[in-house]
């Protein structure tokens, strides 16, 4: 929203004060500012002029006389709304221009031109430039335009997302009220005229059928209105803001919005003899003023002519009840609509205004009728001498009560946290307009109507209102004394922590976060199609519409992604992964998922598969958990998985995790020519309890020795399966046992590898004899033989 | 017969022999003449055994002086061969320069931050990123008419819950899970109905914080936040607060900090205003310490939001939102793998 300072000026006096200042002040008193600007108006020269001829010379050119007073001038110009009988301005030769542009002597089409007739642009009053100036005929021509409007004004612009809780701060008023409160100064009323004077006047019927979406509706009847243009102050302030002038009314009822933020409506008297708010009812088309037929719904809120709709409530007025040339008497609407009611029927119409955005913020009920007052006010300002045909006629449902509220001063200060006086309390609160007083030591304060609608409605709101008034670089930072309890921890987001220092530190993995949801296309290449997923009602694009319910494909994407760099990497992701468990609810878990690309054949696939193997081995060390397994998968369940190159990872019984080796064809659907080992784990599954202490052995001071064996044992069977069968051999020597290798070659009987096994033997008593040493080798190989294993020869 | 002990005896004796002089010393040792092996032999009484005795003890004792001879020849060739002798390593080579590890930007961030935050007594809670309504609207004082709602463009799902538009769907959450005092952040993945381009994302990071006590205050706020971003920043910063509009606080603020590039004199990073807009913050707002069942007459609280992917971006200098959702080795290789 665009401020004039000019404007703010008539309600407060800042002229001492430099604009830098005031716009500092409102960022950090009141609402942010985006900007100030300086508006140069480029008028030193121009007058007033009136057109007395018009003729036309060529296409769109008109040869014009312009009469300046002193002087007639001859021009011609291109404007589309030049015409005889208008007043415009006039720029003589040599009169200097917006953009530093001198005006000089043309001829086209065989006539010279002695200077311009301007646009509002080439007056510097605005960027708008479709026409020229046009001013009341009441002005003399030759009258100087630095006799009408001042050289220059500041605009001030302030973020409207700051705005969005304060319906007071949507006009210029609001914010003289805000500046007249942080400078500690007076500030004017709003001129208006008393309608008090007009209640013998015959009352308009209104009738509200909705009092939830109206509150008030008031309106007046105004004859004797002609069309004319708006007078130069008017307009020049219009253009200031941002809003170009179109005639009186419509420029009237701008003003009055960008005054105060109440939204007004001019009617055709006679299309209304009485009016109804209410809901449209049914379906049904209705054609706005701008000619378009709109689809309205059942309970969009209309206003009615008793058995038809004149407008969309808040929106915009219809075709069949526009002021045109021929109104006789306008009916002057100013009323309260609720800020959610126009909010929806707006944005559906795609038809948010200015006036909208206001209703939206829930305007004070009261200042439907002060608006009509200040109509009244400003059009016999402006040079009418309008008759007024009606009473102020109101529906309202609004209760005209200003708010009580009763805060503690000990509150007060225990909510700022610094030492304000109860007689600047009352200052800073009388200032913004509130009734405030001090009973005792508690604050009585009452809301003024312009604050009644949505932001003040308790303590709370008062001690902003202090606080920031007072200023928050007044209140001195202290820290809060804190209870010494130690926070409760985290084990999970610390175990995670853990896992991401030591893969990306201890094993040279790039951490990377993507999206939450899949994508489709992709998952179709994979030819993955997940049975259950959570689904986006509003997605960003349609193939993005399910939720991850694994990390890997976006994973396997990186890959395709990273493909051209042909580089090594591994990469990994913690993040939430999103299973359904019924209709209306879910189960959200944390997974890790890593991959490891390695282009070229340097390692064979089981050595890959085994190096990788080796870090998830320390993921599950860093997570504390002792009681993970891998297994051979004996299903594939994801296409990235393959048996004889893939394992499950089993802790408590419970899937946890795969391991695998991307089978080629996926690989290649990548269109990577790595070899990818990849991992993915539900960290969820992991035991959370902080793993058991662990005891201190003492060290037998007698040196243990060691046997080697190696166990021939069937190539089709795996590791895990000797590992169980040798893990019930008992005997109170062994004090340790290492797996060494597996070797599966050539001097083995058909059909058996070697696994090596190194156990140490060992007393707390004494050094082991040979006979001891020599009967535990005796004792195993007995074990064996009762599972018809034997020692490789 | 102890083979084994002296075939062991030796192996052992082998692995720390690591220069010519000792593996001889050792084929002295186990071969020599008083060697172990002889020794072996002398103790054996031949006499008293069988033929068939003699030829396995003699079998025995070949094999391990085989075995013996053997594993010297070639620890003694490869001590010729790669004899470590006079070294000339140039320690100053680089290892694995090509494949560094490396943390997420905004994990680097967030890691910073929580660890000021747990110094601070301030526990670490992740919540949900599918939330329902209920916790991502209603409790924070934004009822389904309210115009908040329309300020942030929010992801439903189709089983009437939302992807979380922010942390602060956890205040509520810990309120109720936690007796107060309560000292809390919240990192953790938001997103927001947004169209996607070089400075906006459908999907980023946040960290909220709750502080809910007896008595808090403004200037608690004010000091805290101030704590932190010293911390942060690793120098004194310079802080105001400004109003600001968010449904679940009362008063709501804006903190912008002094700019750290030009000290507030201005520059480009600050717009030439001195001040660099930095994280919204407030009192919590009544309505919010009721729906967490608490009674706004005794509990107080202030809340403050971290956009750790902003903070990020600054921090690292990364021009484009979108890289930090990427999975691009390129971007992710630029970060360190310790905080």
């Amino acid at each position: 929203m665009y401020l004039s300072l000019e404007w703010i000026s008539d309600y407060v006096d800042i002229a001492d004060l430099s604009p830098e200042v005031v716009a500092d002040r409102l960022t950090l008193y009141c609402a942010e500012v985006e900007g100030v600007q300086t508006v140069r108006r480029s008028i030193g020269d121009a007058v007033v002029g009136a057109v007395t001829t018009a003729e036309e010379i060529g296409e769109s050119l008109r040869k014009i006389t312009v009469d300046c007073g002193e002087k007639t001038y001859v021009t011609v110009t291109s404007a589309p709304n030049a015409r005889a009988g208008m007043t415009t301005v006039f720029a003589p030769a040599g009169a200097e221009v917006a953009d530093g542009i001198t005006v000089e002597r043309r001829t086209m089409q065989g006539v010279t031109s002695e200077g311009i007739v301007c646009s509002a642009k080439e007056l510097g009053l605005s960027e708008f430039h479709e026409g020229i100036m046009d001013l009341p005929r009441s002005i003399t021509p030759g009258t100087k335009l630095t006799d009408l409007i001042a050289g220059s004004d500041i605009v001030v612009e302030v973020d409207n997302k700051s705005l969005t809780h304060r319906p007071d701060l949507w006009g210029h008023y609001g914010f003289a009220r805000e500046i007249a409160a942080i400078f500690r100064r007076p500030l004017r009323e709003l001129p208006a005229v008393d309608l008090s004077a007009y209640e013998s006047l015959p009352e308009y019927p209104v009738r509200i059928e909705d009092p939830e979406n109206c509150a008030t509706y008031c309106c007046m009847e105004f004859g004797n209105v002609p069309t004319q243009p708006a007078p130069m102050w008017m307009q020049a302030r219009l253009h200031a803001v941002g809003q170009r002038s179109i005639s009186l009314l419509v420029d009237l009822t701008n003003y009055i919005m960008f005054e105060i933020g109440q939204p007004t409506h001019a009617f055709d008297a006679d299309a209304l003899a009485a009016v109804v708010v209410k809901p449209m009812g049914a379906e049904g088309e209705f054609v706005t003023l701008d000619g378009e037929a709109r689809k309205m719904l059942a309970d969009d809120l209309m206003i009615w002519n008793q058995e038809k709709p004149v407008a969309v409530a808040g929106v915009m007025g219809g075709a069949n009840s526009e002021v045109s040339e021929k109104t006789n008497r306008l009916l002057l609407e100013s009323a309260n609509f609720k800020g959610s009611r126009v909010r929806r029927t707006a944005n559906r119409l795609d038809l948010r205004s200015e006036a909208s955005q206001r209703f939206e913020k829930n305007q004070p009920p009261a200042n439907a009728a002060l608006a009509i007052a200040r109509f009244a006010k400003l059009i016999v300002d402006a040079g009418l001498d309008p008759e007024i045909t009606s009473r102020l006629s109101c529906a309202s449902s609004a209760a005209k009560r200003s708010v009580e509220i009763r805060v503690p001063y000990q509150h007060i200060l225990m909510k700022i946290g610094t030492e304000v006086t109860q007689a600047e309390i009352i200052e800073i609160l009388q200032s913004l307009g509130f009734a405030a007083a001090f009973e005792a030591d508690e604050l009585v304060t009452s809301t003024p109507l312009h604050r009644s609608t949505s932001d003040i409605s308790i303590a709370e709101d008062i001690v902003e209102e202090i606080a920031r008034i007072y200023g928050y670089d007044r209140i001195v930072p202290a820290l809060p004394k804190i209870t010494a309890a130690p926070a409760p921890e985290n084990l999970k987001l610390r175990r995670e922590h853990r896992i991401q220092r030591m893969l990306s530190a201890g094993h040279r993995y790039l951490e990377v976060n993507s999206y939450g949801w899949f994508d489709s296309d992709w998952l179709d290449r994979l030819g993955y199609h997940p049975e259950k997923a959570l689904e986006l009602a509003n997605p960003s694009a349609s193939k993005l519409r399910f939720m991850r319910t694994e990390i890997m494909p976006n994973l396997l994407k990186a890959v395709e992604d990273n493909a051209p760099r042909r580089e090594r990497f591994a990469m990994y992701e913690i993040g939430r992964v999103f299973r359904p468990i019924s209709e209306s609810d879910h189960i959200e878990y944390n997974h890790l998922a890593g991959i490891d690309v390695r282009p070229g054949k340097s390692l064979d696939a089981a050595e890959h598969f085994f190096e990788v193997k080796a870090v998830l081995t320390d993921v599950l060390t860093t997570a504390g958990n002792r009681g993970v397994v891998f297994r051979p998968i004996d299903a594939v369940h994801y296409p990235w998985e393959a048996l004889g190159q893939c394992a499950r990872l089993e802790a408590d019984g419970k899937d946890i995790g795969r391991l695998g080796v991307l089978p080629e064809r996926i690989a290649k659907v990548t269109g990577s020519r790595s070899r990818v080992v990849w991992f993915e784990i539900n960290l969820d599954e992991l035991a959370v309890e902080r793993p058991e202490e662990s005891r201190f052995r003492p060290i037998s001071p007698f040196p243990p020795s060691w046997q080697d064996f190696s166990i021939l044992w069937p190539v089709d069977k795996s590791y895990a399966e000797l590992e169980a069968l040798v893990d019930t051999f008992e005997d109170e020597k062994i004090t340790g046992r290492e797996f060494q290798y597996r070797y599966a070659g050539e001097g083995l009987p058909e059909g058996m590898a070697s696994y090596t096994f190194r156990y140490w033997l060992g007393s707390y008593e004494r050094t082991l004899s040979g006979e001891e040493i020599e009967g535990f080798i005796q004792s195993f190989i007995g074990f064996l033989a009762e599972y018809g294993l034997s020692l490789r020869g | 017969m102890d083979f084994d002990a002296v075939r062991q005896e030796f192996t052992r004796a082998l692995e720390e022999a690591d220069d010519a002089a000792t593996v001889e010393k050792l084929r002295v040792r186990f071969l020599g003449k008083k060697g172990r092996l002889n020794e072996l032999r002398q103790g054996i009484d031949f006499k008293s055994l069988t033929p068939e005795e003699k030829r396995e003890i003699g079998h025995g004792f070949n094999q391990v002086k085989e075995l013996i001879t053997t594993r010297l020849q070639e620890r003694v060739t490869e001590l010729e061969a790669g004899g470590q002798g006079e070294l000339d390593i140039d320690v100053t080579l680089p290892v694995d320069e090509a494949n560094p590890g490396s943390l997420h930007p905004v994990t680097l961030v967030q890691l910073d931050l929580e660890d000021i935050f747990q110094r601070m007594g301030f526990m670490v809670l992740k919540g949900y990123e599918a939330e329902t309504e209920h916790y991502n609207f209603d409790v924070l004082n934004m009822p389904a008419d309210h115009p908040a709602r329309d300020m942030q463009d929010t992801f439903w799902l189709t089983n009437g819950k939302v992807l979380r538009t922010h942390t602060s769907a956890n205040q509520v959450r810990t309120l109720e899970a936690y007796p107060p005092p309560v000292r809390a952040v919240f990192p953790g993945k938001c997103f927001r109905f947004e169209t996607v381009d070089a400075s906006h994302e459908n999907t980023f990071y946040q960290m909220e914080g709750l502080l809910v006590d007896r008595e808090v205050s403004i200037s608690h706020l004010i000091a805290v936040m101030k704590a932190l971003l010293t911390e942060v920043f690793h120098r004194e910063v310079t802080v105001r607060l400004r109003p600001g509009f968010f449904p679940f606080v009362e008063p709501g603020f804006e903190l912008d900090i002094q700019c750290l590039i030009c000290g507030g004199s201005g520059c480009a990073t600050c717009k030439q205003s001195g001040w660099v807009e930095l994280l919204p913050c407030g009192l919590v707002h009544p309505f919010v310490i009721r729906s967490g069942g608490l009674e706004p007459a005794e509990w107080n609280g202030f809340a403050f939001g971290l956009g750790l992917t902003r903070l990020a971006m600054m921090k690292y200098g990364i021009p484009e939102i979108r890289l930090l959702n990427s999975c691009d080795i390129r971007f992710a290789k630029q970060f360190p793998a310790t905080v």
